[in-house]
């Protein structure tokens, strides 16, 4: 994990949260620990119910942690008072899912991507107006879109329009909840390339939050896998994807047509029909029922695995990882943005 | 035209076959019932209070068109001007109604915890009481002239507008696009007043309508057992009163108000249903 | 594959859906034709406002009231389903020819088990006692995969997690034997980890029992993978239909290249920005004239406003293009020639 540093934006320690008492009780986030440097992007991939989401929201200042704290640029959010977390707010906006619900069907463009504008009393009317129009033009919208309605325009236009309203008020990280996942194919990779365009040219940080390995591939430089409320694998992308170590991160690869293909041999063949069973509660690795590794059991059953250090800059939460082999380098990703001659992928 | 997966069908469908028409047959009905009552009594060459203005217990024909009463006035302006306290009554109280009951839900909405029960629980204690014994109390205190009747009435209604104003705005207060306000700075009050309200308005003019017939209803109630509006001035609930009385000399006295109400309500029925189909639409676009 | 070509079981021509529009009706769906085989497995793939779930809903005759089909004939084992009377039709759904939907919750009422649901099932289409649907019912849940099914009978569809209730509507599609399946999406609300499952069962349960499927889906890896067909649906009609691998490694018609190429998987190249198609997918009532997909396409020529190309067969493949695309596709290696199907 990177070390806290001046140029740290966000970073989560030690989150935990439950709803619910007793029996009927659900752990969103146990000992969830993840943050997010100036200038890159950073993923939390799972599936539902692996609190993803809830991470997402405990760092908006949405939902109030049982445990752990959250520094936003170096400021304590917990017990933050509704001023102060306005003030923080302004470094740190979001894009959902919905490209149309989370736009108030009954605004204009130039009124939802204004209202931060408004909000946070910068400029007079006419000058927030100039900034909704340089807004709109950063994310591909013409200046004729100003008075149109969500229902008038696409789900990639209302995207781009919520995108237009998380970059008013400049702020140095947005997160992204599953901001792509509802988007038609070739309207997600404009969206995506948009993504990474202003990235590069605004210095932003990004928290993805996604199910879809492909993307948190594309968009992460680094990537937390989470199970049912814990991380379970996390480190640079191109490590945790090439040479997953968990055996949770191989399943979802497996389970990608796409990851199919790229996977060792001996990951292959057909995927087991039954339904998968519940994760366990208790203090054994939750993972344990759904686990198909052949390893022994025991240490599984008796001890819950903490993260440790499996390789460069990549962690996992297991008794029995697979192990390193430097030759899967299937899915590597060059860091530097000149045009590499192609690689042979095959 | 939504883009979203699990709605691909929607968007795909496109809009609605018929776009439900702005004006339906309703709202011209209520328009020119109130239009009548208000302006009626100016054009009509009758006084509702001019005794022996006819023959007593006519029935409809061409001079008096709904006939006679008892001491022989004309129904047709009695009708009319009894149709004016009666919409200015509905029309107030169901617009104190809307004001008292939009406050409360949005208060209770926006106030999650120990305000929203005690502005909910007190909602509830209103309605347990029989609306009936409530506007007795309230009249034995404050008597029963047009004000008071207002007041009470659109007391009465205000706690079935709170619970169902507070409903939409929680649910709204919850969606997307009120989360992402929040989440891009927006403080509570602001969500509620620039983000919330507006949306909830479709909604809060559905009840103001019902409100009206409801309010016609009761105050028709009230009048027809005594304790409403007291002669000379009449309602049609005092209309009703009167009419109920004199039964078996003519029976237009009683069907006269009673169709007249009927088809008001029915009106106002219809009102409402077409901005609700209006705002279900615009929610669902 | 058998050299001799038997009936296809389900033959649709020529169907055409419209839906209501600003100035009137205008085709959402405008001419689909295809042929089902027996056993086999169809992928029907596209985006928004191509008419995908359309063209499933219309084969079921189960589209929404505003809608309405304008003409085709769709033969069910020779049996025009479109001349069929509701009563008739009502029949046929369920028994002969059954759907998947994509959100398993919706398919399912809440208020009753699963069990009374399955028998429901069962004896409307057969006159089965009740011991018996009941005996069925069971076999048929640990057909899919549902743990301990005695006992699951008398679950309500909330006590169960998303992947169980999809197993159990996909045992709903099968408890009649029908000769077709319409699956609509039938992973999009699960879990990654979960459709994988889910598809191999629905693979194994149809290979197992000799129905044909068709399944609906956006995502081009997912029924390239699971069909041995793939027809590609834009604006309302079909412009390319190729055995799956090599839709992959040969994409004829510049929008299946094009979509294939802007999809975001494990294999992009991560070192320029994703090929992009320009613009967004038509809507009903806005499809351009001539060739629908001209406006994006990087090869149009003149003749592609004029004409709308017709869907031609070119050996095992159909494109409708004026200028089908030969060569390979830029998409690294698919990996899917004699990869993990059969036939």
């Amino acid at each position: 994990m990177a070390d806290a540093n001046e140029s740290t934006l966000l970073e989560a320690r030690g989150l935990g949260r439950t709803f619910g008492k007793g029996d009927g009780s659900v752990t969103a986030l146990d000992d969830v620990t993840f943050s997010v440097a100036e200038g890159e992007t950073v993923v939390l991939v799972g599936e539902s119910g692996s609190g993803k989401t809830t991470a997402a929201r405990v760092v908006l200042g949405l939902e109030t942690p049982d445990r752990g704290s959250v520094r936003i640029s170096g400021r304590e959010t917990s017990g933050l008072s509704e001023r102060d977390w306005r003030q923080v707010r302004r470094n740190i906006q979001v894009v959902l899912q919905d490209p149309m619900s989370q736009l108030n069907r009954r605004h204009t463009v130039e009124k939802i991507v204004s209202s931060p504008l408004r909000a946070y009393r910068i400029g007079d009317k006419a000058s927030q107006r100039l900034r909704v129009i340089e807004l709109l033009e950063a994310v591909g919208l013409e200046a004729d879109h100003l008075d149109r309605v969500p229902h008038e325009m696409s789900g990639g236009q209302c995207q781009r329009v919520a995108i237009a309203r998380a970059l008013a008020v400049k702020p140095k990280l947005v997160v992204l909840d599953e901001s792509v996942s509802a988007l038609d194919v070739s309207v997600r990779a404009q969206v995506l390339n948009l993504l990474r365009d202003l990235q590069a040219r605004l210095n932003l940080s990004y928290l993805l939050i996604t199910h879809d390995l492909a993307v948190a591939r594309y968009m992460g430089h680094r990537t937390y896998v989470m199970f049912n409320g814990r991380i379970v694998e996390s480190g640079a992308t191109e490590a945790v994807l090439a040479d997953p170590q968990h055996p949770y991160t191989v399943s979802l690869l497996d389970s990608t047509p796409s990851g199919r293909l790229g996977m060792d041999q001996q990951h292959l063949g057909e995927a087991p029909i039954r339904a998968l069973p519940s994760p366990e509660p208790g203090d054994q690795c939750r993972f344990l029922a759904r686990c198909d590794s052949s390893q022994s059991r025991e240490l599984c059953r008796d001890n819950r695995p903490e993260l440790r250090v499996v390789g460069l800059d990549h962690w996992t939460a297991c008794h029995f990882p697979r192990g390193i082999d430097p030759s899967r380098q299937m899915y590597g990703r060059t860091n530097d943005d000149s045009v590499d001659p192609q690689e042979d992928m095959s | 035209m939504g883009h979203n997966m699990a709605r691909t069908s929607a968007a795909e469908t496109g809009r609605e076959a018929t776009p439900a028409r702005r004006v339906n047959i309703g709202m011209v009905v209520l328009a020119v019932t109130a239009l009548t009552c208000l302006l009626g009594p100016f054009l009509w060459h009758f006084e509702a209070t001019q005794i022996g203005a006819g023959l007593p217990f006519l029935g409809p024909g061409f001079e008096h068109p709904f006939g006679t009463d008892d001491l022989g006035r004309d129904q047709l302006a009695r009708l009319m001007v009894g149709g004016r306290i009666t919409v200015i009554v509905a029309a107030g109280s169901a617009l104190l109604s809307i004001l008292i009951g939009v406050t409360w839900g949005v208060l209770a909405a926006a106030r999650r915890g120990w305000m929203d029960e005690v502005l909910m629980r007190t909602a509830d204690a209103f309605m347990a009481i029989p609306q009936i014994v409530f506007a007795l109390v309230f009249v034995a205190a404050f008597g029963s002239s047009i004000l008071s009747l207002t007041i009470i009435i659109g007391v009465l209604l205000a706690p079935t507008t709170a619970r169902i104003v507070r409903s939409v705005a929680m649910s709204e207060l919850s969606s997307d696009y009120a989360v992402a306000a929040r989440a891009c700075g927006l403080g509570r009050t602001r969500v509620m007043a620039t983000e919330i309200l507006p949306n909830v308005l479709p909604t809060i003019m559905v009840q103001a309508t019902i409100n009206v017939a409801a309010a016609i209803i009761l105050e028709a109630t009230l009048s027809f057992i005594g304790l409403g509006i007291q002669p000379p001035d009449a309602s049609w609930g005092t209309l009703l009163l009167q009419g109920y009385g004199k039964f078996y000399n003519s029976a237009w006295l009683v069907l006269v108000p009673t169709v007249w109400i009927v088809v008001t309500i029915w009106a106002l029925t219809a009102t409402s249903e077409s901005l609700r189909s209006r705002a279900r639409r615009e929610a669902a676009a | 594959m058998s050299n001799s070509v038997p009936e296809p079981v389900l033959s649709v021509r020529d169907l055409q859906v419209s839906v209501p529009s600003g100035k009137g009706e205008t085709l959402a769906v405008r001419g689909v034709d295809f042929d089902l085989q027996p056993g086999a497995r169809l992928g029907l793939v596209g985006e928004s406002g191509s008419g995908k779930s359309l063209t499933a809903l219309a084969l079921m005759r189960m589209l929404p009231p505003s809608l309405r089909i304008r003409a085709g004939q769709v033969l069910l084992d020779g049996r025009d389903l479109l001349t069929l009377s509701p009563r008739e039709m009502c029949d046929v759904r369920g028994r002969e020819i059954a759907m998947i939907y994509q959100n398993p919750m919706a398919a399912l009422n809440p208020v009753l088990t699963i069990g009374a649901q399955l028998v429901e099932g069962l004896r409307i289409h057969s006159s089965v006692s009740r011991s018996t649907a009941r005996r069925r019912a069971v076999e048929l849940l640990g057909d899919v995969g549902i743990p301990d099914p005695g006992r699951r009978l008398d679950s309500y569809p909330y006590e169960l997690s998303g992947g169980m209730r999809q197993r159990v509507v996909i045992a709903m599609a099968l408890s009649c034997e029908p000769s077709v399946i319409i699956a609509d999406e039938p992973t999009t609300a699960l879990d990654v980890t979960t459709q994988a499952r889910v598809l191999a069962l629905l693979r194994q349960l149809v290979s197992s029992h000799g129905t044909a499927v068709i399944l609906i889906s956006h995502d081009l890896e997912v029924a390239a993978e699971f069909c041995e067909n793939v027809q590609v649906m834009y604006a309302g009609k079909l412009v390319e239909r190729s055995p799956s691998a090599e839709l992959f490694a040969y994409p004829l018609h510049p929008y299946t290249k094009a979509l294939l190429e802007s999809s975001c998987v494990l294999t992009t190249d991560l070192t320029r920005p994703i090929p992009v198609i320009p613009g967004q997918p038509p809507q009903p009532g806005r499809f351009p004239v001539g060739c629908a997909f001209q406006p994006r396409c990087g090869q149009a020529g003149e003749i592609c406003t004029d004409h709308d190309p017709v869907l031609e067969q070119m050996h095992e493949r159909s494109v409708a293009c004026h200028f089908p695309h030969p060569g390979a596709s830029t998409v690294a290696g698919s990996g899917l020639e004699g990869g993990s199907f059969d036939g």
